[in-house]
């Protein structure tokens, strides 16, 4: 079996929880909190017979701003998070600076852990902007705070960006360009 | 010995499975994506149905206060919290809670209607608040149901005689064909208006 495939499988488990649930507890939160009446209804128009219906559109709208929110939040944490290790590393290997400074914060080890690789940035980048998609549609139609909306395409905008970045220097590894040789 | 002919065998079968890896792989992005959709908390839809404008089609004046509806309220295991309200002289709004119940059928006397006047009356009912299950509603009065609401979604309207110096109890009438684990508000419209026989 293929050894990307594999690595693909694992490193999306972690993200796929982590969205669904951070959802969840968002809307329980909110429901929670603001004291909503929440109520499941069985509907058999459309892709999913079951939904979840609040009493009145004000509070709909908060739970769903509140839960998208902390959905967003969650994903961003774990994307930033590896990017920066990722980025942290891919520097320190040829800015002898960046070293000095890692070692300065005991990050060393942090840094240089082999589980901090291309593909569990890639997956946990398409999840952010699978995220980021649900956040600006859901915006779009109303169920969802504009200025929410606006900040997750933000978002999506700095996740390609970074994800193509990353591929970039990944791919400068197996082919390097000739300028780097005299930096 | 064992452990490397294992691992011979898996690698050569290995890329049999591999289709149904990317398979679980797409299931993976896919389903938690599609879970976050439905997810999202929904108002609540409430459905008007506008009666028909009284003159045209009942072909008779509206006139105010000659009937007397009287809420019954009392205990029921599923019919609660009722409201009855008169709006604009001739329209009154019924409302309620239905509450958590399972598969069958329910009723309740909900409100009586006396007609004090020489004349004959028509009342019509219709739902200005649904339920959003499959659940059946309908008014009930001389051993007969008369269905606001299938099953199927479908919404009805019912016209109703009562003669001079009648009294007629309505019943709502309820029914599920599997349990319901939700509480739903249903509300009730009587628009009553004077017939001329």
């Amino acid at each position: 079996m293929s050894k990307l495939l594999k690595q693909l499988l694992k490193n999306s488990v972690m993200p796929a929880a982590l969205m669904m649930v951070s959802k969840l507890l968002g809307i329980y939160i909110a429901v929670k909190f603001f004291d909503m009446d929440i109520s499941l209804g069985n509907d058999l128009d459309g892709l999913f017979s079951v939904q979840v219906y609040i009493q009145s559109t004000s509070d709909a709208l908060l739970a769903n701003s509140f839960s998208n929110g902390l959905m967003l939040a969650s994903m961003l944490t774990g994307f930033l998070y590896l990017t920066i290790k990722y980025t942290l590393y891919a520097k320190s290997s040829h800015d002898p600076r960046t070293i000095v400074k890692l070692t300065k914060f005991n990050l060393v080890k942090w840094v240089s852990d082999k589980n901090t690789v291309f593909t569990k940035i890639f997956v946990w980048g398409i999840f952010l902007l699978a995220a980021c998609a649900i956040t600006v549609t859901s915006s779009l139609s109303g169920e969802t705070y504009s200025a929410l909306g606006l900040a997750a395409f933000i978002i999506a905008v700095g996740d390609i960006w970074s994800m193509v970045r990353t591929f970039e220097v990944e791919t400068a590894k197996i082919y390097p360009r000739d300028n780097n040789n005299y930096n | 010995m064992n452990s490397a002919s294992t691992k011979a065998k898996l690698e050569k079968y290995g890329k049999y499975t591999e289709p149904f890896i990317i398979l679980c792989l797409l299931a993976l992005f896919i389903i938690p994506i599609l879970s976050v959709i439905n997810l999202s908390p929904k108002a609540i839809p409430t459905q008007t149905t506008l009666p028909p404008t009284g003159e045209d089609v009942l072909g008779v004046q509206n006139t105010s206060g000659y009937l007397d509806i009287t809420l019954f309220e009392g205990n029921h295991s599923v019919v609660t919290d009722e409201t009855l309200i008169q709006n604009e002289g001739d329209l009154y709004t019924y409302s309620t809670e239905l509450l958590q119940r399972s598969k069958g059928a329910y009723s309740k006397p909900v409100f009586e209607v006396s007609n004090g006047t020489t004349t004959s009356a028509e009342l019509l009912f219709s739902l200005s608040k649904i339920p959003n299950s499959s659940t059946q509603v309908g008014v009930f009065y001389n051993e007969t149901n008369y269905v606001l609401k299938a099953s199927d979604g479908t919404i009805y309207q019912h016209k109703m005689n009562i003669g001079a110096g009648q009294t007629v109890e309505i019943y709502l009438y309820i029914s599920n064909d599997s349990n319901v684990n939700f509480s739903e508000e249903v509300t009730l419209e009587v628009l009553t208006s004077q017939s001329g026989n």
